[in-house]
């Protein structure tokens, strides 16, 4: 879990990054990713597919959220908690580095 | 937006389990069938053998000094030799695997022996591998079945430069047609169907993906029918029922020359379709597009190793479906499935051989 991660959620500040250890590929704009610990596939839908290509260890969640806001003309406020959430199911299985 | 990345992992079961080509392992049926009844079973002696190593030798030598070697194969990386004791039993088992590539003496093979003996007036047939005895029992058949599936076994085991499928695969010039399916999907029947309409076999059990060039190879073992397929099957071409598969009885391995002269022609071809079949009986043909995400992860469930090297594996997989269209194929009806996939490659039913092939048989109710 990171360590800007605090009870008020995540920083802004902080850099998300896919696990090198995790093998994935995107087809027709889905990410399919290997959980090695679970042993078990996972394919993500279109808007969490951006999240995942958006973990490439350069964007701060703060951008990140941005980008969703702009793309999907949604409040960020309203983004914030579902982005947190998949970060944190991530982070739990081991996915992010 | 929000909320749709709460559903947005999606969890799929585990890949196939990594144990062995389990679809075409013979029922071993028990020692508890009555003496003298047709069936296969292990044989209790034969079961003290194997527990005893000093046995196993003992059968290792009487065997080599009985049989004689009769063929030699090579096939994704697995050579073994097969070899037995009796010319019948020689025959057929050549003739089976003639479309495997053949070995040199000098080359280190597992070795599969069939062992035909009488007892009490009736045929017994033990099968042995590696000087070590698998099982026994009356029926020719089930003794073919079980050189099938450690030769599957062997496949599945040893390849170490492909990924497989539970597949069965055919191809129209170099574009091939992967058919992964659990057992009982009907990938046999409709892979006959197809090589009987002119498309070329690859396999009926096996697709084998290389992982360098991204094709599909060949793995042209002789087909294993089950008794529901046998009407179908004996509609086409060159009659197995009639000729070879009455020989080896209620499992017939047939041959896939003896489907269409020229079926084992190609040895790789490039993955361009993806069909999932499915028998379902009496059900109208439907062939529905899958999504390449979803026919990936059907891909995943349907490989035997695939957890053997999962990056390299999802890369190809990857690389391979960007260029291959992905269906769902449900058919109780053998001669539309054959042609709705042929109108992938764009041959019409008239251009198929295979619906006059079974036409007659079907008027006349026997299909």
């Amino acid at each position: 879990m990171p360590e800007e991660a605090g009870a008020d959620g995540m920083e802004d500040s902080y850099v998300p990054q896919i696990s090198a250890r995790v093998p994935w590929v995107e087809l027709d704009g889905q990410v399919v990713a290997f959980d090695p610990v679970e042993q078990e596939l996972l394919t993500l839908n279109s808007s969490a597919t951006m999240v995942w290509t958006l973990c490439d260890g350069d964007t701060t969640l703060g951008e990140l959220i941005d980008w969703l806001s702009s793309s999907y003309q949604l409040p960020a406020g309203d983004i914030r908690g579902d982005v947190e959430k998949i970060l944190l199911e991530w982070a739990g299985r081991g996915l992010l580095a | 937006m929000a909320g749709a990345l709460l559903e947005a992992c999606i969890s799929l079961a585990r890949p196939f389990p990594l144990t062995g080509c389990e679809s075409v392992e013979p029922s071993t049926q028990t020692a508890q069938s009555t003496s003298g009844a047709p069936g296969w079973y292990e044989d209790p002696s034969l079961q003290r053998r194997r527990r005893g190593g000093w046995w196993s030798e003992i059968g290792r030598e009487i065997c080599e000094q009985r049989v004689t070697p009769c063929a030699r194969h090579g096939v994704l990386g697995f050579q073994f030799e097969l070899a037995t004791d009796d010319a019948t039993t020689a025959e057929i088992l050549s003739e089976l695997y003639s479309d495997l590539d053949r070995l040199h003496s000098s080359v280190p093979a597992k070795s599969i022996y069939v062992l035909k003996d009488c007892h009490r007036g009736r045929e017994r047939y033990r099968v042995w591998a590696d000087g070590s005895p698998i099982g026994s029992g009356n029926r020719f058949d089930l003794a073919l079945s079980y050189v099938s599936w450690l030769v599957n076994r062997g496949v599945v085991t040893h390849s170490r430069d492909d990924l497989l499928f539970h597949a069965a695969v055919a191809t129209c010039g170099d574009e091939g047609v992967l058919l992964p399916a659990a057992m009982e999907s009907g990938k046999t029947t409709l892979v006959a169907g197809l090589v009987a309409s002119g498309l070329s076999y690859l396999s009926d059990e096996v697709g084998a993906l290389d992982l360098a060039s991204l094709d599909l190879k060949a793995y042209p073992k002789p087909l294993s029918v089950d008794p529901g397929s046998y009407a179908v099957l004996d509609g086409l071409s060159a009659n197995p029922g009639a000729t070879f598969g009455a020989r080896t009885s209620r499992q017939w391995q047939v041959p896939p020359r003896l489907l269409a002269p020229g079926a084992c022609c190609a040895k790789r071809a490039r993955l361009s379709k993806v069909v999932f079949p499915r028998y379902q009986n009496a059900a109208p043909t439907a062939l529905n597009p899958v999504a390449r995400v979803d026919a990936l992860g059907r891909l995943v469930q349907n490989s035997f190793n695939f957890s053997d090297r999962p990056a390299e594996h999802l890369r190809a997989l990857g690389d391979v479906l960007e260029e291959a269209d992905c269906y769902e194929l449900v058919s109780g009806d053998l001669a539309s499935a054959c042609d709705a996939i042929l109108g992938l490659y764009g041959m019409s039913p008239e251009e198929s051989s295979l619906t006059s092939l079974l036409g007659a048989r079907v008027e006349a109710g026997e299909v």
